[in-house]
């Protein structure tokens, strides 16, 4: 079934293609704040994403993911690079669009933000939150106003008859809520979910990605789903794409890259999971060292001073992202090909 | 549609009526568990009441000159309380005696000892000096006073000092009461103007940040690098002398906030930088909000309740300013009466000396000014009543 | 055989806020022990208490709030002392804390001074528990428990400040300040939350190493099952501030006997988990500490909900088997090891 749905994407075609996306900051010094050096927080990213599929962003901190999504939503000015959006009724290259596009495409790509508690306006009442987007963009105001943030509020299940109440009044489940639902409120083609889970309790993520996941069969969204956490990413992803200090290391279906990864790194994020289970704990590859200062990213493979498999090559020559074989996975390793990786099920005893 | 992770069944029995509550209540609610807060309040309402009411307050007309002895104007006269005690005994309402005066043969000094033989009680709501209220209201009941009988401007006229007379014999409680009325509204002048100052420049500083941020910043920067006091001085020397009291109480409120502008500004600009950061702006500004809207909506408000709290503490640095400025003289001079210039007397180590009830003023500058910082300081707790 | 007196034994503890909104009990009637070189951990989700109990045991509870009733043996160098009924400021306790029962933060930032080298901070800790130790000879000692907790040239790291420090080596730091004083109990509170993926492993695997080359017991609370279920002994569920079920790791992996176990478990994604399907949630959210629900605390989220049983009184600890209990009405009929004790009446300044 999940082959199908696949399928059905691929027919589709796709409705994101992102070409060499950068995204450098630059660290400031001194009085008169010269400029003495880069964070390469995105270096030279490019990926497709399919209609109505849900990609998996996944990396530890400084990976850059965040950044992706907020490039992706123009929350931040591209360094470089294309983000071209095939939308239903345009084409943008949201890299450069200006004012009137700009704003069409903003109607089409929505965020839904990480953490509940800041994205909302602690100032207002849930009817001006779920509202603002529909006063700004539709110029909707009155009953007609109120009847949709209502219609809204009973789609993300919450009750229509508590629009007057501040964000406060809520916990963060029904907080998160209310972020998707600001999301929705201008039918959107393609949602941008920052971490949408991390500052929500166990038993309550389950009801927000349920909460996606039927909003995403229900509406025929096209998620972007950014996260720290593997087992969500399992959970929510057709594809998964694995991020290390603002590279793509591994890209491709998700069943294919939990079953049997091609990056040293992804298979070294998978033992890195505490499994739920004490008879049937994960063999634990440990890694060298800690994650290396993103304003300082090893040359060659970004990858190199902690990875276990690594040669000499790995120390001066960047890989790229590249098709492994003829398998419709991409890999930046040198020795994707040759390395016999361990995917999840390998990994547990 | 119920949505997949269930029915809203459990969303909460949560009835209680603070969660439909607004931003104000909450901060209302969280002040009010301030105690040193509301005690400041209290005295910092009590103070407005009495500059808008000085005249109906104040026993006495502040220019009106006493007589003790018919043939002498320059007569301090000591602080004296009411009695309740009677000479004979028994206790009575608030009273008071007459005043004697007296010269000490062998020191020549002058002492004002009380006429015990007569007593007049003191009464609420008496009849004394005419005046006007708020210039059209006439009236001559003043709160409250000596029942003696006899009209206010007879200098036989028995009268209650209860913080002595200044050396121009007039009543000192009389005129720090109205002396309340330019000291605190210069403080509550200045912190608008400089409210309005700190938030146009701060929100620009903040928002755009760039050359105009630049350009804000070096400006605050040359500004508070400037020392204070000499500046105050060039400044107020440069107001004409012949100017009505009126003039030179706008210049002065001026000069003041034209210097103290950019604390707050700066305090702003922070606020609306990290306000800007958020995700709710973040998101406002996903959602195609205008500049506009986000400034007025989502920044403005945010910081409202900080700006408040902080404009509240930099009030007394506006009353502090006055009262030195008129203190050295530099600022307003008689016949406008402020807190700096009843200061004026006591700049004479020799009056002090003799009449230490001159240097009265004082206290209510340190009462006021502890009262708007425990006032500020409630306020800044409450400002973010979400956080607790 | 006859049982081993635990090191640490808690039995009705309750330790609670008194807010101007209104009493929060925080803790509520907890009790559990720690038995001597095991690994005990507690996990429940935000607002259960398991960070208050950690600090109720180190005597590190921030007023308004104050332990209210309860006792906590812990078996020491000084005796068996009940540290529920000490003065937080007592010398006892302060010779206690620290060097006998020491924690770990999750926040490493926090928890240490970013003007004092790292060498300093643990010197002091050292000569502070042992006073006959010279300056040199700490600083060795230093330099060795900094290569104990994988410090990569601890000769040189000695002399850093913790900012120049990355998050999984300030870990580290203050683990290896936790064990200078070679404590009976380790507390770790949350101490891989702030943390990323292959940081946290590598954390995990020392303390794991720590706990079996110096045999010390450890409390190690956490909202994460995975890990849990990859340290602990022994399982301590937690929901509003009491016990909802305890029992060995496999007791409650294999056979979790409370509907909020079962439903915490159905609620994580899983390897077994078929993606992009309905997961079991547990419905609604935490009540707030202000209106509990009344009866048993999970009343109001549990699908075996039963009116007039559920929500009339707090069910009493029934026996699952030897190694598990469950306060849940569904085990009526099973032996009860503790009846619920209604809270007592306390007052703020009580």
């Amino acid at each position: 079934m999940a082959d199908a749905a696949a399928a059905g994407a691929m027919e589709r075609g796709n409705i994101i293609e992102v070409r060499g996306l950068s995204k450098h900051f630059p660290i400031k010094r001194g009085i008169l704040k010269h400029t003495v050096g880069w964070v390469r927080a995105v270096d030279d990213v490019s990926f497709d994403v399919r209609r109505g599929e849900t990609l998996g962003l996944v990396g530890e901190s400084g990976s850059g993911k965040t950044t992706v999504l907020r490039l992706l939503a123009r929350a931040l000015e591209p360094t470089d690079g294309a983000i071209r959006f095939r939308l239903a009724d345009s084409e943008v290259d949201m890299a450069v669009a200006e004012k009137e596009v700009l704003r069409a495409a903003r109607r089409r790509i929505r965020v839904v933000f990480q953490d509940p508690e800041s994205s909302l306006n602690p100032r207002m009442t849930v009817r001006r939150i779920i509202g603002e987007p529909l006063v700004v963009n539709d110029k909707l105001k009155g009953e007609a106003l109120d009847a949709r943030v209502k219609s809204l509020m009973a789609l993300v299940g919450l009750q229509p008859e508590q629009l007057n109440r501040y964000p406060y009044a809520f916990s963060g489940g029904q907080r998160q809520r209310i972020g998707v639902a600001r999301a929705l409120a201008l039918d959107p083609e393609v949602l941008l979910a920052d971490e949408p889970t991390s500052a929500l309790d166990v038993s309550v993520q389950a009801q927000i990605l349920n909460l996606l996941l039927e909003l995403q069969r229900e509406l025929g969204l096209t998620v972007i789903f950014v996260t720290h956490d593997l087992s969500v990413i399992r959970h929510m992803s057709d594809r998964v794409a694995v991020m290390y200090l603002g590279h793509f290391v591994e890209l491709g279906d998700r069943q294919q890259i939990f079953d049997k990864p091609l990056h040293p790194y992804t298979e070294a994020l998978f033992s890195g999971i505490p499994q739920p289970n004490p008879h049937r704990p994960l063999k634990r590859i440990v890694l060298e060292g800690d994650i290396p200062d993103v304003a300082q990213v090893p040359t060659g493979c970004p990858f190199h001073t902690r990875c276990p498999y690594k040669q000499d090559r790995c120390e001066s020559e960047p890989p790229l992202l590249a098709e492994v074989g003829n398998t419709g996975r991409q890999a930046a390793c040198h020795f994707a090909a040759e390395l016999d990786l361990k995917g999840e099920q390998e990994l547990l005893s | 549609m119920a949505t997949a992770s269930g029915p809203v069944l459990f969303q909460e029995e949560r009835v209680q009526s603070t969660y439909d509550a607004s931003q104000w209540r909450l901060m209302r609610i969280s002040f009010a568990r301030h105690k040193l807060a509301v005690v400041g309040a209290v005295v910092v309402v009590l103070g407005y009441f009495i500059a808008l009411f000085a005249e109906f307050v104040a026993p006495y007309d502040p220019g009106a000159i006493t007589f003790v002895s018919p043939a002498r104007s320059n007569q301090l006269i000591p602080p004296k309380l009411p009695r309740i005690v009677h000479p004979d005994g028994g206790l009575r309402w608030f009273f008071v005696h007459p005043l004697v005066e007296m010269r000490d043969q062998e020191t020549l000094m002058v002492t004002y000892p009380e006429d015990t033989s007569v007593s007049y009680p003191i009464r609420l709501f008496v009849r004394g000096a005419p005046y006007k209220l708020f210039g059209f209201i006439r009236s001559d009941i003043h709160l409250w006073g000596v029942a003696d009988g006899r009209a206010y401007d007879d200098p036989e006229k028995v009268r209650l000092h209860l913080f002595g007379t200044d050396q121009k014999s007039r009543d000192v409680f009389s005129r720090i009461l109205h002396g309340t009325r330019i000291s605190l509204s210069i403080g509550l002048l200045g912190v608008a103007m400089q409210f309005v100052l700190a938030i146009v420049f701060g929100t620009i500083s903040g928002y755009f940040s760039g050359p105009l941020d630049n350009a804000i910043q070096r400006l605050i920067e040359v500004l508070t690098s400037v020392p204070t006091l000499p500046l105050w001085m060039v400044l107020s020397i440069s107001i004409p002398q012949s100017w009505p009291v009126i003039r030179v109480f706008f210049a002065i409120t001026i000069i003041l906030s034209l210097l103290s502008w950019p604390g707050l500004a700066r305090q702003v600009r922070g606020k609306v930088l990290s306000l800007r950061e958020t995700e709710y702006v973040v998101s406002a500004r996903l959602d195609n909000a205008p500049t506009s809207r986000i400034m007025f909506i989502h920044l403005i408000p945010g910081l409202m309740s900080h700006l408040i709290a902080s404009l509240t503490l930099a009030i007394p640095g506006t009353i502090l300013g006055e009262t030195s400025l008129s203190f050295l003289g530099l600022g307003l001079h008689e016949p406008a009466i402020s807190w700096g210039v009843l200061l004026q007397d006591a700049q004479q180590l020799r009056t002090i000396l003799f009449a230490p009830w001159l240097m009265i003023p004082v206290i209510p500058v340190i009462l006021f000014i502890l009262a708007f910082n425990f006032v500020g300081d409630g306020l800044r707790d409450a400002a973010d009543p979400y956080k607790s | 055989m006859a049982p081993e007196r635990p090191l640490l034994e808690v039995n009705d503890l309750r330790t609670y806020f008194f807010t101007s909104l209104g009493t929060v009990r925080a803790v509520d009637g907890l009790s559990f022990s720690v038995p001597l070189q095991r690994i005990v951990g507690i996990v429940g989700e935000s607002g259960c208490g398991k960070s208050v109990a950690a600090r109720s045991i180190l005597g590190i509870i921030p007023p308004p709030g104050r332990v209210v009733s309860g006792s906590m043996h812990f078996d020491g160098d000084q005796g068996l002392l009940d540290l529920a009924a000490l003065d937080p400021h007592d010398e006892v306790y302060r010779k206690t804390r620290g060097k006998e029962i020491s924690m770990i933060f999750q926040e490493p930032m926090s928890a240490l001074s970013p003007v004092h080298t790292v060498g300093d901070q643990l010197v002091e800790a050292l000569m502070l528990y042992d006073e006959q130790l010279t300056k040199e000879d700490a600083r060795d000692r230093c330099i060795g428990l900094l290569r104990q907790v994988g410090i990569p040239s601890p000769e040189t790291l000695i002399d850093a400040y913790i900012f120049e420090l990355s998050g999984g080596m300030r870990q580290r730091v203050l683990v290896a300040m936790a064990i200078s004083g070679e404590p009976k109990l380790l507390i770790a509170d949350e101490p891989t939350t702030a943390i990323d993926v292959t940081i946290q492993a590598k954390v995990l695997d020392l303390l794991r190493h720590l706990h079996e080359e110096k045999r010390m017991s450890m409390l190690f609370i956490t909202h994460n099952m995975g890990v849990i279920a990859e340290l602990a002994h022994e399982v301590i569920v937690m929901y509003l501030g009491t016990v909802a079920e305890q029992g060995s790791v496999n007791d409650i992996f294999d056979n979790p006997q409370h509907p909020y176990t079962q439903a915490l478990l159905e609620s994580i994604p899983g390897i077994g988990v078929e993606p992009k399907t309905t997961l079991q949630a547990i419905e609604g959210s935490v009540p707030d500490p202000y209106r509990r629900p009344p009866g048993c605390p999970f009343s109001n989220r549990c699908p075996s909900f039963k009116a007039g049983t559920c929500d009339a009184a707090l069910p009493p600890l029934y026996r699952v088997s030897e190694s598990q209990t469950a306060r849940c009405f569904l085990l009526e009929g099973n032996e009860v090891v503790a009846e619920a004790a209604p809270p007592p009446e306390v007052s703020a300044d009580g």
